[in-house]
């Protein structure tokens, strides 16, 4: 089995979870990859991916396990020669066993941008940071924000991804409206089971 | 004002709009800069083959650039308009304006509204008489376009026909001429080239036609040998689910049947086939080069293709792997042979009409038995669905026919409880569908029934088909009575359209969106109404599209209405040839 890291980024940031899914079904075949299938009526390709992230949030980090028989770098090689615009697989791990890769990443660190500069300790210290969701309700979502930082102008959020996730897109909202700035773009550059980054993670399960 | 990258996010679905696609090359201007618009939305149009074929086709001329515009969904649409942004290619990322060229596909009436849309969040003015040179040339081609009188208004000039060498044709002559005016009456001259503006149209007091003036006939564009016609040799693959996220290919063109109320079976005249080492290449080359695990065997009449048997086995064996999709198999060509590759649960026929009466009226040649035939035979192989197409309104018609459905569904449904291994409970879906009297047909003369005929038709229907596992859908009136006013209008359908339009009537074809009242009004309005264009016409009338040369006779067309009235079956071509005309210009094959 072949867990590999992937982007989307160049407009695949705007390809849904779903339409992603039969991409990757698509890259892998024409790939000519041999991926195993069900057994069903309709085989499915046994293929696994992380959990959504918002359409229009770019990522660095999207992880897929491909239920196949593959040398790393030429799973790398042949993907990237078959895939489109701005879906580029990063890495590749052969595995042991089926790594959970939508139930075991429990964090997500992203790059927010255009946000004013403030103290994020306001944040950090506070007991409780409430936001707005889509239905416009008030949630409190402390809990889920681990880390918060600047580097430069970009700021550096560390949020809770998965079962217990945070949009960041809700997140770079309030922020805007507290501190001002605008919503210039947002970059999911890391996934973490806990505070192991899940490219250390899975190495633990290498063949 | 918003950006593009600030809008993107907050509509529905918005990788349409980014382009990017596998199998989309990075695209340069070139000296001749043609856009290819799609007036549906991007799933719909990403599925089209017509399109695809006519990109190949325009690529082949060096000097080229061909690039991709679908119809923005309203939530887009309204997004570019409130913040003035041009609508945009896919390829390039241009404003549609700066193209030398854009080229329209109609394929459905109901789409015409779209193209203003399009040309309108595009800045383009909408009547061909308001642009200069310095716009784009509209041209339109598609199955539509047979009738083009609706649409000459608008469309600078329209390709009828086969479109995959006239649009290399008028691609070259384009790099030739200096200015839109020569261009335009240079390529008035070719086959298959429609030039509006340099033909009128005179009207009696009553509103028929007295004459048309320009060039005589406009003869429909003709690819004899389709083995060697141009065909894609890869899809691009579309970045959101198309409607037929498949690979396609085309095995022929035209049918052998002669269904009187089938526009298509007499427009694509003469059947035309690809040979199965052809076809095999092409399947291959599309999946292996997408990616997909699906393969969509198209004609109007897949089942009559004469080497199905060892095309599906040679497919099969080049890619063993892929489910093959025979769509518009006829209930006496369904054999348990094809039925295999298919791995579906469900099986579609369409018999048309409930009694035999009204099926030789239509010349649908296959009998009750047939039909009952195919459906064991789909029950046998552990099919448990079946969708049954008819067609009410037809000609002759009566509540006996009409009650002959309700006898082929109990029937069926009789067939079901004597197979021995059922998994589940038979489901039974009827579509009924509102006939459309289209031009081109031996119908073209029939009036279309009125909205109280439609509901006493489907409360018959309802009683009769009032069953367990049984549904039925009927599509609404008022969508195909405007169908039919647009697939019969004439040229002061211009007015029409154009003001539907600006009553906030586009995308027509989703019920969600149709408004019919607005469409009534806009014909009230310009001193018309539906039933101008419903009502029958007489034979000796001119018809708006009889200056267009499909080579089928008039009188042919004539000659099978009145068979049909005698309630008399012609056949089709394979049981010999019936003399339609096409015979002038082309030797059938029939084998």
């Amino acid at each position: 089995m072949i867990v590999f890291r992937y982007t989307k980024t160049d407009g695949a940031e705007y390809i849904s979870h779903l339409d992603m899914l039969r991409h990757l079904n698509k890259i892998i075949r024409r790939a000519g990859i041999n991926a195993n299938y069900s057994k069903g009526f309709n085989p499915h390709m046994s293929i696994f991916m992380s959990a959504p992230i918002a359409v229009g949030v770019k990522s660095l980090s999207e992880y897929c396990l491909v239920d196949c028989e593959a040398e790393e770098h030429l799973f790398i090689q042949k993907f990237n020669e078959h895939t489109f615009n701005g879906v580029v697989c990063l890495n590749a791990f052969s595995v042991n066993k089926k790594v959970n890769v939508q139930g075991a990443i429990n964090r997500a660190i992203y790059s927010l941008s255009g946000i004013s500069p403030f103290d994020v300790n306001q944040v950090l210290n506070a007991e409780k940071f409430e936001i707005t969701d889509k239905k416009g309700n008030k949630k409190d979502v402390r809990h889920k924000i681990f880390n918060l930082f600047f580097e430069g102008d970009l700021l550096i959020a560390e949020l809770g991804f998965g079962n217990d996730t945070l949009r960041p897109d809700y997140l770079t909202n309030e922020l805007v409206s507290r501190y001002g700035g605008c919503n210039v773009g947002i970059v999911k550059t890391n996934m973490l089971v806990d505070e192991v980054t899940f490219d250390d993670y899975v190495k633990q399960f290498k063949n | 004002m918003k950006t593009l990258n600030e809008i993107l996010p907050t509509v529905e679905k918005p990788s349409r709009y980014t382009g990017g696609e596998w199998g989309e090359s990075k695209l340069m201007p070139a000296k001749f800069n043609y856009c290819i618009c799609f007036p549906d939305v991007y799933e719909v149009g990403m599925s089209n083959l017509g399109i695809k074929i006519v990109a190949e086709s325009v690529k082949s001329v060096s000097n080229t650039c061909v690039d991709r515009c679908f119809a923005p969904w309203p939530d887009f649409g309204c997004a570019l308009k409130e913040n003035n942004i041009p609508l945009y290619s896919l390829g390039l990322k241009w404003d549609l304006s700066k193209f030398d060229m854009l080229g329209f596909s109609l394929q459905y009436e109901m789409s015409y509204t779209a193209l203003l849309y399009m040309l309108d969040l595009a800045n383009i003015p909408l009547k061909s008489i308001d642009r200069g040179e310095e716009y784009p040339i509209i041209q339109a081609g598609g199955p539509c376009v047979c009738n083009p009188e609706p649409m000459a208004d608008f469309v600078d000039i329209f390709t009828i026909g086969d479109g995959e060498e006239v649009m290399a044709e008028l691609a070259r002559l384009k790099l030739k001429c200096k200015s839109k005016r020569e261009f335009l009456n240079q390529a008035s001259e070719l086959d298959g080239v429609y030039v509006p503006a340099l033909m009128q149209v005179e009207y009696t007091n009553d509103g028929k036609i007295s004459s048309f003036s320009g060039k005589e006939k406009v003869k429909k564009a003709l690819v004899k040998d389709l083995d060697k016609a141009i065909f894609p040799h890869h899809f691009s693959v579309a970045n959101t689910e198309a409607v037929f996220d498949r690979g396609i290919i085309e095995v022929m063109r035209g049918c052998y049947r002669g269904c009187r109320f089938c526009q298509a079976g007499f427009l694509y005249r003469p059947v035309r086939k690809r040979s199965v080492q052809t076809l095999t290449k092409q399947a291959c080359s599309i999946l292996n080069h997408g990616g997909y695990n699906e393969l969509s065997l198209n004609s109007l009449s897949t089942g009559d293709y004469p080497q199905l048997g060892e095309l599906l086995d040679s497919i099969n064996g080049a890619l063993p792997d892929i489910k093959m999709s025979l769509p518009s198999l006829r209930v006496d060509s369904f054999e348990s042979h094809y039925a295999k590759f298919a791995r579906q649960s469900s099986i579609t026929f369409a018999p048309e009409a409930g009694t035999q009466r009204l099926r030789n009226v239509i010349n649908k040649d296959i009998t009750e038995e047939e039909i009952l035939r195919g459906a064991e035979n789909a029950f046998k192989l552990g099919y448990s669905s079946i969708k049954l197409y008819f067609m009410m309104g037809l000609p002759t018609e009566t509540d006996e026919d009409l009650a002959g459905i309700g006898n082929i569904v109990r029937k069926i449904k009789g067939i079901y409880g004597r197979i021995p291994s059922r998994a589940k409970a038979l489901r039974v879906s009827v579509s009924v569908s509102t006939f459309i009297p289209k031009p081109f047909t031996p119908f073209q003369y029939e009036r279309q029934i009125s909205a109280e005929e439609v509901e006493h038709k489907i409360e018959v229907l309802k009683k009769e088909l009032f069953m367990k596992g049984v549904s039925i859908s009927w599509n609404d009136f008022g969508l195909s009575q405007m169908e039919a006013v647009l697939a019969r209008g004439d040229r002061r359908l211009g007015a029409v359209i154009q003001k539907a339009y600006e009553r906030g009537c586009y995308f027509d074809g989703w019920q969600q969106y149709f408004k019919h009242d607005e469409w009534l009004n806009a014909l009230k309005e310009c001193g018309l109404s539906a039933e101008d264009y419903t009502r029958e016409f007489s034979e000796e009338e001119i018809l708006p599209w009889d200056f267009i040369d499909i080579f089928v006779d008039k009188k042919f067309l004539i000659k099978e209405r009145h068979r049909a009235l005698n309630e008399e079956v012609s056949g089709g071509c394979l049981s010999g040839c019936k003399g339609c005309g096409m015979q002038k210009v082309f030797k059938c094959d029939i084998k």
